[in-house]
């Protein structure tokens, strides 16, 4: 068996325990739905990432952004437009909600920070969008 | 104070066709993805200066005749 095939074996072994076991515990717990929905959800994006840094060639520009993987110059100036964008947006709002949380004591510093990796999360998302439409 | 705009455009995608091959056959000769070689021809992006050298290489033409810069 190829090296590649073993690889395949090995993801898709890992993906479908980790699948049947989140699935298994979800079952015997109370509230199972929602739980099953988000890992069934979670897993497919694991699946991906697998599948992308297993076979990169036939991967989209927007599957290996997401994935972390690098093929080339290109790739890599993808990844460094996106943590540019991502530190602009990031840095002056950690600035900026860290001394509000100092200054105004009263501030709940939990909802900030909530607000934080909402801002962060969506800003790494647009700034995808964005640099692979323009590049 | 004026801001320049440069614009670089490419010979690569005639030369490509002139040569027979397609993105992806370039690009397997490059070691880029396909998608490298779509984003130069279309003008989306700039390749380096080491890739700019390695395609006028594999083209046997000088870098200036491939790439262009338009003000």
């Amino acid at each position: 068996m190829s090296t590649t095939s073993q690889r395949w074996l090995l993801a898709s072994g890992l993906v479908l325990i980790g699948g049947a076991f989140t699935a298994f515990t979800f079952w015997i717990s109370a509230n199972w739905v929602m739980p099953t929905l988000l890992a069934a959800v979670a897993w497919f994006g694991l699946w991906r990432v697998f599948r992308t840094h297993l076979r990169p060639g036939e991967a989209s520009d927007s599957e290996r952004l997401a994935a972390g993987k690098r093929l080339d110059e290109r790739d890599r100036a993808l990844n460094r437009r996106v943590f540019a964008i991502v530190g602009l947006v990031a840095l002056p709002l950690s600035l900026v909600c860290s001394y509000a949380v100092l200054l105004f004591d009263s501030l709940d510093a939990r909802q900030v920070v909530h607000a934080q990796f909402l801002v962060v999360m969506l800003a790494w998302a647009m700034a995808g969008g964005h640099v692979l439409r323009r590049h | 104070m004026s801001s320049i705009l440069y614009i670089m455009r490419s010979e690569v995608r005639d030369l490509r066709q002139q040569a027979g091959l397609s993105q992806a056959a370039l690009a397997g000769v490059l070691g880029v993805s396909r998608q490298t070689i779509n984003a130069i021809e279309t003008g989306r992006y700039d390749p380096s200066l080491t890739l700019a050298v390695r395609i006028a290489r594999h083209f046997q033409r000088p870098v200036e005749e491939i790439f262009h810069v338009d003000d």
